[in-house]
């Protein structure tokens, strides 16, 4: 060990430091107090940095290399553990040594005029610390025991001063303003403290920028306790209107129960009176019906009376009647028997005059009639001869026709009057479609266009069937051709429409057409169902597609049966037609009668039906002309049977002519018989004539007696019928006003039975609200009003809760709390502010002071290369904007901080660390790659630097500021007595001495 | 075990201490300390300390900071002031939600919601604000430059102070020479530690620092002493590195 060589005056605390099987020190002493500035150069992988790490490891703290990594890896390769041992001088300082402590037993280790630390690491990797007094007694100590005494000189373990490692020096040079500013806060143990401060104040102004919550509810419980009081105010109101409320309630509930009992009575004397008035009216009731019924039989007898002496009428009036009628009959007689008197005379008188000239005239004249009479006659017969000529050749002619037209009709189908129309009709309209310029375009009827499908002939009649009378429509290819053929249809048949239909297949739909348009189909085929009707014929696209629209019957065997038949019609919506013709089942679930079936012969022309027709027209003439010459005979045969009739006429008046005389005499006393006995017929009706009429007055004069009778009883009759009418009246008007009394009875009862309860109810009530007041006022109005008003106001005085005033009074009580609480709270946050500022002003105070010091020590470190340097710190309680900003001008050249050279800046960075190490009370300082990045002069330039911080330091302290300095390597400066210069070699021991 | 570990076993411990700490300095920390960790507690558990004896506790460190030593020790003044203002937070909220009915307490929620989603601000144009206006309208704290005149004055007091350091160049020639010198002195000799303080220069060791660093040659270590051997004949020399401090007593120019 070599002894210190210092002045006097200094007073070294860090001796020496031996290092122990650290790292790569096998065995390092390094005198610490022989001069202040100590320099330990070396070249790389020397273990320079090894030293300084082996003192931060002494003095209780941690190296920030070995801060990741374990203290294993800090045991050397010459034994399993490793041992730092730092020797520290304790003198006195104004009478007390500079390390003590307040622990008594570590005190008697200390308190002496060196002691030392003894770091060892152990091969586990635990580390054990002691404390070794002067007499080398030993004392185990903690960490945290080394960093308190450490204190005593002015080392903390959060201040960066006192050792400056590797790196730091570069985040000066080379860092940002703000990286700069950071690292100055950091290095002087200011920078989290202040965020925490400004953090804490800015989060009390804020507090005061909001309406605190506290006096908010201060403000509420105030509210509180004034509404509180109001309602207190209120419920004294309120009481007195409820007594007063209370009295009305009863008054008016007495007089309603009274009112009650009132109306109760008046209805109860009601009743009564009604029931009396009831009784007299029975009474007078029973007296009027008894009188009723005398009069009745009374009248009943008149009507007896009346209805003998009409049967009387009635019978003498006949009587006179049939004698009436026996006298007409009488004198008819005798009027009939003077004609046949005159006729007779007539014929007598004929025979006077016979031969007369004026009897042979009528002669003559009657002969000439006869003979005109034979002659016509005669012509009759030959005409009719004629007639009946004629007749015979038409029928003939007739049955000839018949036969034509049964021949074609077998051949063409012996069509149905109702195809026989059809077929008119369309030949006509054909007719006139052939004459326009469309007649290509529509083709038609169908029937002629169409076949059946090879194999399916058997079903021909049913096919047709089906088809019905779409067989005769048509169909129109072009829109023109349908227009035209509508406009012929409508003019060829104005008014009478015919049944056949004219469809549109247009041009569109021309080519080879799918199946799915001219087919129907069917998507499976159960037995016995053939096949769509339109699919079984053979005919142009155009009718198919036609046919498709409008047939959709299906052809099935008759075999199935009829429920079957008719599933499949419901299910594939179509009708089906059975192959005999006879059953057609429908789409609805239904069985009708089977289409016609159609005796048109397919693909026969229509002229053939045409001629047909033609010949059918003749056969109808034929027919006329044999009716009309029927007629005709008939006419004839009945004018000969005339004709016949007046010539016997004539041959009778001619007869007298043709008599002898004897014959005429026989004749003429026949006559002169006659007529004496119709006279003496006369004679006897006359006779009978006179007797009737004796008969007829008599009656007469019995009838004006009887009616004279009838007169009177029917006077008594109506007068007695008044007087049942009367009495009759009476009753009504009794069983009405009976009627009514019973109905108004019923009513109060009813009415009574209710004022009852409600005066039962009113009266319970107004009991329940106490005995009747003494003075209840008469008016109803003026009591309800009263009530009314006084509810009206309660309701407006609000139901407030329980309220006293204890209420009130613990009310301000809790206001009272809030407002004290709310004002301690204000006073102890604008104290905890005021605290706040004087810290942050504190805080503030010690950074001025800290860059006063830094430009102040800039400018001398610096005198020789800078005009003036200065640094600025902006923004500092910012933390995003703050930032630390370095002024510089060069001497000479006057260049600025941002023209400077690398080796420049980290020369102003280095006296920045050194003017930092000058805040620092401590009394060792230690900075790492001291001359990195330095030239030669500028290198020259900082040992000269830390030359004087030395001396400054040393200047204003008690203790001996001590410097270690570490450089990679130093062979050009000339160093002053203050420093020692140590170097560091590598060397090779030999396994001699290495651990296994 | 760790050392990190060993710091929190040793936490416990160090009240003991901190219970008979005497310094007044020491008091004040200790006094901190308690009540930071009273007032962690007390909001941890949301137990509130009144306004009375927070007032009372705030007044016995309210000049705690003039006493306090460092930045860990500050840190423990600045969360204890952090304590104070969260419990009168809690003790607020405490407080009010006492008086608050559960309805009413829905109600306050609902009107922070409401006042929340309401959107205070609305530019109805573009461009209202430049970033220069924003910029400048920022305060900008300086710490204002210590006058020229103090600067000069303090210059001038401890100009007595510096004494500049003289270069020593040493060119290629002067190192070669000094190499060879060095060779000279050591080479394949057996010396012990000590000695080689009284044979080299500081400027000697220094390039004999770079030599072996530059495998030029090589110091072997045998108990106390050193052989140095130049490095063509010692091919075959094994061992492990080991740090040798020298501590030359002559400087260059003294040995020269």
């Amino acid at each position: 060990m070599v002894s210190a060589t210092t002045v006097q005056s200094d007073n070294y605390i860090f001796d020496n430091l031996v290092l122990y099987n650290f790292k790569m020190h096998k065995d390092t002493k390094l005198e610490l107090s022989e001069v202040p500035i100590i320099v330990i150069s070396g070249a790389n992988g020397s273990g320079k940095t090894q030293i300084l790490e082996a003192l931060i490891l002494a003095i209780g703290h941690t190296p920030s290399r070995l801060a990741l990594s374990t203290y294993k890896e800090l045991i050397g390769p010459f034994d399993d553990n490793s041992k730092i041992t730092l020797k520290l001088n304790n003198p006195f300082v104004s009478d007390r040594r500079i390390f003590h402590s307040s622990d008594p037993e570590l005190s008697s280790f200390i308190d002496a005029d060196s002691f030392e630390i003894e770091v060892r690491i152990n091969g586990d990797g635990t580390s054990r610390r002691r404390i070794i007094g002067i007499k080398g007694n030993k004392q185990d100590v903690t960490k945290r025991q080394i960093q308190n005494l450490m204190k005593n000189i002015g080392i903390y373990d959060d201040t960066m001063l006192n050792f400056t490692e590797e790196g730091y020096l570069s985040s000066f040079a080379e860092g940002s303003p703000h990286k700069k500013l950071d690292t100055l806060l950091v290095a002087t143990g200011l920078k989290e403290v202040f965020s925490s401060y400004v953090d804490s104040k800015k989060r009390l102004e804020e507090k005061e920028k909001e309406y605190s919550p506290l006096s908010l509810q201060y403000e509420r419980e105030i509210t509180k306790l004034k509404k509180l009081k109001e309602n207190f105010d209120k419920l004294q109101k309120k009481r007195e209107l409820v007594a007063r409320y209370e009295f009305v309630e009863r008054e008016l509930a007495w007089f309603l129960a009274l009112e009650s009992k009132s109306l109760y009575e008046n209805t109860s004397k009601q009743i009564n009176s009604r029931e009396e008035e009831l009784n007299t009216l029975n009474i007078d009731n029973k007296r009027v019906e008894s009188e009723i019924l005398i009069v009745k039989e009374q009248l009943d007898k008149f009507n007896l009376d009346v209805v003998d002496v009409k049967a009387t009428i009635r019978n003498l009036s006949d009587n006179k009647n049939r004698y009436e009628g026996q006298k007409e009959e009488k004198v008819k007689r005798i009027n009939t028997l003077g004609n046949e008197i005159s006729t007779l005379d007539e014929q007598l008188k004929n025979f006077t005059n016979i031969q007369s000239n004026e009897g042979l005239e009528r002669k003559r004249v009657l002969q000439n009639a006869l003979s005109s009479m034979r002659e016509k006659e005669k012509q009759l017969y030959d005409e009719l001869e004629a007639s009946q000529h004629d007749l015979k050749r038409k029928m003939a002619q007739e049955l000839q026709v018949k036969e034509r037209i049964e021949d074609r009709s077998n051949l063409y189908g012996n069509i149905t009057d109702f195809e026989r129309r059809l077929i008119k009709d369309i030949i006509f309209f054909k007719e006139k479609l052939e004459s326009s310029k469309y007649r290509k375009d529509i083709i038609g009827p169908i029937y002629e266009i169409i076949s059946i499908k090879p194999g399916f002939e058997q079903y021909s009649d049913v096919i047709k069937a089906a088809i019905g009378r779409y067989l005769f429509g048509f169909v129109a290819t072009t829109h023109e051709a349908y227009t035209e053929s509508k406009r012929i249809y409508d003019e060829i048949f104005p008014t009478y429409k015919p049944n056949f239909t004219v469809g549109r297949v247009l041009e569109e739909e021309k080519g080879p057409k799918p199946k799915f348009l001219v087919q129907l189909s069917l998507e499976t085929k159960p037995e016995g169902i053939i096949d769509y009707a339109t699919n079984l014929i053979e005919a142009p696209f155009q009718a198919k597609i036609y046919l498709k629209r409008f047939v959709k019957t299906l052809l099935a065997s008759p075999k199935i049966s009829p429920n079957l038949l008719t599933d499949y019609a419901k299910k594939y919506n179509t009708n089906i037609l059975t192959t005999d013709g006879k059953s057609f089942y429908l789409s609805q679930e239904a069985y009708s009668n089977p289409p016609r079936k159609s005796n048109v012969k397919l693909g026969i022309g229509l002229s053939k039906y045409q001629s047909i027709e033609r010949i059918r027209e003749q056969l109808q003439q034929v027919q006329f002309d044999i009716e009309k010459l029927t007629e005709d005979k008939i006419r004839i045969n009945r004018e000969i049977s005339d004709v016949e009739d007046e010539k016997r006429q004539l041959e009778a008046q001619l007869k007298p002519w043709t008599l002898d005389e004897t014959a005429i005499e026989d004749e003429f006393l026949k006559v002169e018989q006659l007529k004496t006995t119709a006279e003496a017929q006369i004679r006897t009706e006359e006779i009978g004539i006179n007797t009737l009429n004796s008969t007829i007055s008599t009656l007469s004069n019995d009838l004006i007696e009887q009616e004279t009778i009838l007169k009177e009883k029917e006077h008594f009759y109506s007068l007695k019928k008044e007087e049942y009418d009367r009495l009759d009246d009476q009753i009504q008007v009794f069983m009405a006003k009976r009627e009514k009394l019973i109905r108004q009875l019923e009513f109060l009862h009813a009415e009574f039975k209710e004022i009852d309860e409600q005066y039962q109810i009113l009266m319970k009530e107004a009991e329940e609200k106490g005995s009747p007041p003494e003075n209840i006022r008469g008016e109803h109005e003026e009591i309800f009003s009263e009530y009314n008003k006084i509810k009206g106001q309660l309701e407006l005085l609000e139901i407030t809760p329980d309220i006293s005033e204890e209420i009130i009074i613990e009310q301000e009580k809790h206001v009272e709390m809030i407002k004290e609480e709310a004002q301690k709270a204000e006073e102890h946050l604008n104290n905890l502010k005021a605290d706040l500022e004087k810290r942050i002003s504190e805080w503030e105070g010690g950074l001025h002071h800290i860059v006063d010091h830094m430009n102040k020590m800039l400018n001398l470190l610096l005198q020789d290369i800078f005009l003036h340097v200065s640094i600025q710190i902006k923004n500092y309680n910012d933390e995003r904007n703050a930032g630390l900003f370095i002024e510089a001008e060069t001497k000479g050249d006057n260049r600025k901080y941002r023209q400077l050279s690398g080796g420049e800046k980290t020369l102003l960075a280095q006296a920045i660390i050194l003017a930092l190490h000058m805040i620092s009370q401590s009394p060792i300082h230690a900075i790492d790659e001291f001359t990195q990045k330095l030239d030669r002069k500028n290198k020259t330039l900082a040992f000269s630097m830390a030359l004087l911080t030395y001396r400054l330091a040393k200047e204003s302290r008690t203790i001996t500021p001590q410097f270690v300095l570490i450089t990679p390597s130093l062979d050009d400066v000339e160093l002053s007595n203050e420093f020692s210069h140590k170097i560091l070699i590598e060397s090779k021991v030999k396994t001699k001495g290495v651990r296994k | 075990m760790t050392d990190n570990n060993y710091i929190e076993t040793e936490t416990e411990a160090s009240s003991g201490y901190l219970e008979q700490a005497s310094e007044w300095s020491e008091n004040m920390f200790y006094l901190l300390f308690e009540l930071k960790k009273k007032y962690d507690r007390s909001l941890k558990n949301k137990q509130i300390v009144t306004v009375h004896e927070s007032e009372s506790d705030r007044g016995s460190v309210t000049d705690a900071y003039l006493y306090l030593q460092n930045e860990k020790e500050s840190l423990v003044d600045a969360a204890l002031y952090e304590g104070f203002i969260r419990m009168s937070e809690l003790r607020e909220k405490n407080l009010l939600d006492q008086m608050l009915h559960p309805d009413q307490r829905m109600e306050k929620l609902s009107e922070i919601v409401k006042k929340l989603s309401t959107p205070i601000t609305y530019f109805s144009r573009v461009e209202k604000f430049t970033t220069e206006e924003i910029v400048s309208s920022l305060e900008e704290q300086l710490i204002e430059l210590t006058s020229d005149q103090e600067i000069q004055d303090f210059i001038k007091k401890y100009q007595q102070f510096i004494s500049k350091l003289a270069n020593n160049f040493l060119s290629k020639v002067d190192i070669m020479n000094i190499e060879e010198q060095i060779k000279a002195k050591i080479i394949d000799k057996k010396i012990r530690r000590n000695e080689i303080n009284q044979i080299l220069t500081t400027v000697e060791a220094e390039i004999l620092s770079k030599m072996i660093s530059e495998k030029k040659i090589t110091a072997i270590q045998e108990d106390d002493f050193l052989t140095f051997t130049l490095k063509k004949n010692n091919d075959n020399v094994k061992g492990i590195s080991s740090s040798v401090l020298l501590s030359p007593k002559k400087h260059n120019s003294e040995g020269n």
